[in-house]
């Protein structure tokens, strides 16, 4: 498993409600351009970016969904096999943050993990440049909204300004290649190892064995 | 009032183009000014060079490989067959149908492509028999749900398109308009994000109310049910096209098939914007024409050239071992596949009928609700021509015939005080045209003293009277007013000519007029020539400026209140240029503009091909040379009457002074957007260009002008 050159290559989604940059943060992050003339998103659009990490290299296939809700019925097919979100909303509107519960939700229950899991999910406050704002500025808050709503974590990010988003990715990356490791190890028999660390193990990895 | 011209010229530095700039040199060098805030606002700053049509930049901007060139004659050509066919478009539809495919196949000329849109598609039929609908959606209050939603779509249309790039420029004031009165006309379909893209297109070629109808054809005829909630009209038609690939490029399909990509991965874009997103815009507008004509099987066509191009052969396949490579090259079709003529002619070799898609249909809708149950919603039936959707609406000849669109004639007096008081006034009048009673322009003419040269307008002339009018217009229009008789004495210059006209292409009117049914009074154009002296002859740059000075004037006496004949709504068509002294060649242009006033903007769209080509081809040796009056340029005008003109005058009267009120109108409205497409800058105003009100403001938003001090 541990060999010193592997390539990932993770499936990533990008959703949340109409306008609330998500197409601006891909761009952002692959391109590194911001612009204000980006279009709608209809249906569906990807955006490839390649990082070194450690000795690895990681491909990250981003997907961007269209935020209208009419599309909500394709989202079957948009997040198949997809191994990461990021769930954005707009901080200057607060329906926005409303409705990332209700992607969350469309989110897990429509994709799982091989272990039953859901996917790494990051939440992304985005257009933070635009508001010193109401919504965010309490930490702890958001912490525990994350926490009680399966996200691994929050940043405040701005496509324009390009504040946090490669934090925000490398986290992903981070928590994803850490719950590959978790489903490696709980799915494939032939790779069980002593686990010392991890209290979430799967009860029934025996199931798997031939 | 005057206007400022900066370079025009599409950074092809071709000897023509340099000269013209010397020539406009004189106008300054400002790249910036009145449209600062504007191209600032938008990341575009300076000047913004236009293509023909319209792109300033963005992967849709025309390039010469994208597209064919018509040669000018053949366009000529077409021109005069397309006017001929809308004229009996009924006849044409039900009997000769094979031939207006055939032309649509060919490619609509561009200066009648929105016109042939809106015939092709229903929505011409619609609007006359819904004639007062749009202006009550248009003046309600939108759900604000839907409002929010649409607003933010906005400046995502075409963003790089000189109409849309404006935040709250007409082009997206007009976007929200229509698709507002969309959610109001539907309230149970509501806003779906793609048909944005329809109505931009279709606004990049018709005015509002044209628009709206087009857009309701599309979503309710030619792809019902894409947009509805769900989207499960557009997911069908994904299987459908599925199911067509196996048999038209079964190695495609299996590689679709292996990779696991479901057609909604790629082809939503496609089918729900009817390429408007996805294709060169030569081909999209071809894509279009056929579309419109043979309805959504040329959809299911484009999408299986472009498969069958990306993916139709071993090689090919070999570059897109993955699903993600494969989404990648769907997504990014390489330019030569997309291009005009190599994509028509495929989509014509393409063998895929509308029965194939029907019996397709009927196939994946059962298999639909083997998987997944019975679709929630029943979209009507779809209409696989134009002929069909017009079959399938009730209409009389009187709702096809055209709306006038070229000036030939100014009102023949009735009263024969009117005509002796005016012929009075006239000061220089043509001595050899005694048949035809000299009428005097209707329209001020601008203050500025250099404009007074302008002040020849002619009459008919008998070479004109047998293009134009075989007869004398039988229901004159209402007799002018005391108070439009003071107009006239005060505001205008009287005009006349020395030399001879021809206005363009006034073939359709004639008849028109002539054989106006039964009522008379039902129908009263508004006829007027204007002729710029020689002066606006310099250049192409020379006659827009005449042309926008020219406006602010006929708007201005449009919209005085004085003037019973009201008018919400102007549209120009054949413009026609010609110039022997200045220039060793016959040229002749002309171009369609639409200019609606609706009392509150104007909104004038001219076909950029046509201007581009009059710019370079003042040094363009043997461009069209056609025998054609000399020094002439005549613009034609139609003034289209603001309200029902059965209806009595007063009630007309009324309504436009409220308009008049509402809108605060002073005198003159120009179009900005119009003017810094053309990089024209309006420099010297009095008062500074900018919208009256934020477009964030419901409730002024129809208010919403751009407006210059006089």
């Amino acid at each position: 498993m541990q060999n010193s050159q592997k390539e990932h290559l993770y499936k990533i989604l990008v959703i949340g409600d109409l306008g609330v940059g998500k197409t601006s943060i891909i761009k952002r992050y692959v391109h590194q351009t911001y612009s204000t003339n980006y279009r709608a998103t209809i249906g569906v659009d990807f955006a490839l970016k390649v990082l070194n990490w450690d000795s690895d290299t990681v491909r990250l296939q981003l997907w961007d969904i269209a935020g209208q809700e009419r599309f909500g019925n394709m989202t079957r097919v948009y997040y198949r096999e997809a191994m990461g979100a990021f769930i954005v909303f707009d901080v200057t509107r607060p329906a926005t943050f409303e409705a990332v519960t209700k992607w969350k939700e469309d989110l897990d229950s429509k994709l799982t993990l091989a272990n039953g899991k859901s996917i790494t999910t990051v939440l992304l406050a985005n257009k933070c440049d635009q508001s010193k704002d109401i919504l965010v500025n309490n930490g702890l808050k958001m912490d525990q909204f994350c926490q009680e709503n399966g996200f691994v974590g929050w940043f405040e990010t701005s496509a324009k300004e390009n504040l946090n988003i490669n934090e925000a990715a490398n986290f992903l990356v981070k928590h994803i290649i850490a719950s590959e490791n978790d489903i490696l190890k709980s799915v494939v028999p032939d790779t069980v190892s002593p686990q010392l660390t991890t209290t979430t193990k799967m009860s029934c990895s025996a199931c798997f064995k031939p | 009032m005057s206007v400022m011209m900066a370079d025009v010229d599409n950074g092809d530095q071709t000897l023509d183009t340099v000269s013209l700039q010397t020539e406009c040199s004189h106008f300054g060098d400002d790249g910036e000014s009145s449209l600062g805030s504007d191209s600032e606002l938008n990341g575009f700053p300076g000047y913004r060079e236009t293509d023909k049509y319209g792109f300033i930049g963005g992967a849709q901007k025309y390039s010469a490989e994208s597209s064919e060139e018509v040669p000018p004659a053949v366009l000529r050509q077409r021109e005069l067959k397309w006017l001929e066919m809308l004229k009996d478009w009924d006849k044409w539809l039900s009997k000769r149908f094979k031939k207006v495919r055939l032309r649509c196949q060919k490619g609509i000329p561009p200066s009648l492509r929105g016109r042939a849109w809106l015939y092709l598609s229903g929505g011409k039929v619609k609007k006359e028999r819904n004639s007062t609908t749009f202006e009550e959606l248009d003046s309600k209050e939108g759900d604000p749900m839907w409002i929010d939603v649409i607003e933010r779509d906005l400046h995502r249309q075409f963003p790089f398109h000189e109409m849309f790039v404006s935040r709250g420029g007409h082009g997206q004031q007009d976007l929200l308009r229509v698709l507002k009165a969309y959610t109001l006309y539907r309230p149970d379909e509501g806003y779906c994000q793609a048909q944005a893209p329809i109505a931009a297109v279709l606004l990049m070629h018709m005015p509002a109310e044209d628009a709206f109808w087009g857009l309701v054809q599309i979503c309710e005829k030619y792809l019902p049910g894409y947009y509805s909630a769900g989207l499960e009209a557009v997911q069908l038609d994904g299987e459908i096209l599925h199911a067509l690939l196996k048999r038209v490029c079964p190695m495609a399909y299996r590689h679709l098939d292996k990779h696991k990509i479901e057609p909604v991965l790629y082809m939503m874009e496609w089918f729900m914007c009817a390429f408007s997103r996805t294709l060169p815009w030569a081909s999209v507008l071809r894509v279009w024409d056929m579309f419109l004509c043979d309805g959504v099987k040329i959809i299911f066509r484009v999408g299986l050239v472009l498969l069958k191009s990306m993916l139709g052969s071993r090689d090919k396949l070999k570059a897109c071992p993955g699903q993600y490579e494969t989404m990648e090259a769907l997504r990014a079709i390489e330019p030569k596949y997309m291009q005009e003529a190599y994509l028509v002619h495929q989509v014509l070799e393409m063998p895929v009928t509308a029965r194939d898609v029907e019996r397709q249909h009927r196939t994946q809708l059962k298999r639909w609700k083997k998987k997944r149950g019975e679709p929630t919603r029943k979209p009507p039936h779809r209409m696989h021509s134009a002929r069909a959707v017009m079959a399938n609406e009730p209409h009389t000849r009187q709702d096809l015939r055209q709306k006038p669109t070229i000036i030939v004639q100014y009102p023949s007096i009735p009263e024969e005080i009117s005509e002796s008081s005016l012929r009075k006034k006239r000061g220089s009048v043509k001595r050899n045209q005694p048949l035809v009673p000299n009428i005097p322009n209707p329209y001020a003419l601008p203050n500025e003293s250099k404009f007074n040269s302008i002040s020849e307008i002619h009459p008919l002339s008998k070479e004109n009277q047998y293009i134009v009018l075989p007869n004398p217009p039988s229901h004159p229009p209402p007799p002018l007013t005391k108070q439009e008789n003071q107009v006239g004495g005060t505001c205008q210059r009287n005009i006349h000519m020395d030399g001879r006209t021809q206005g363009f292409p006034a073939e359709n009117y004639q008849k028109h007029d002539t054989a106006s049914t039964g009522s008379p009074s039902s129908y009263s154009p508004f006829w007027c020539h204007v002729f710029p002296s020689r002066e606006y002859l310099k250049g192409p740059h020379m006659y827009l400026k005449y042309l926008t000075s020219h406006l602010s004037a006929i708007l201005d006496h449009l919209t005085s209140p004085d003037l019973s004949s009201s008018v919400t709504s102007l549209l120009f068509s054949g413009f026609t240029y010609q110039d022997t002294d200045d220039h060793p060649l016959l040229y002749r242009h002309q171009y369609t503009c639409h200019l609606t006033v609706n009392c509150h903007f104007v909104h004038l769209n001219i076909s950029r091909e046509i201007l581009r080509k009059s710019f370079h081809s003042s040094s363009s040796v043997g461009y069209n040379p056609q025998p054609f009056p000399p020094r002439s340029l005549s613009f034609a005008v139609e003034l289209q009457r603001a309200f029902d003109p059965t209806k009595p005058r007063s009630e007309a009267a009324h309504k436009l002074a409220k308009l008049l009120q509402d809108s605060a109108a002073d005198s003159n409205f120009i179009d900005y957007n119009f003017a810094t497409s053309l990089g024209i800058q309006f420099q010297d105003l009095q008062a500074p260009i900018q919208p009256q009100h934020s477009l964030k403001d419901p409730l002024n938003r129809r208010r919403t002008c751009f407006r210059t001090s006089p």
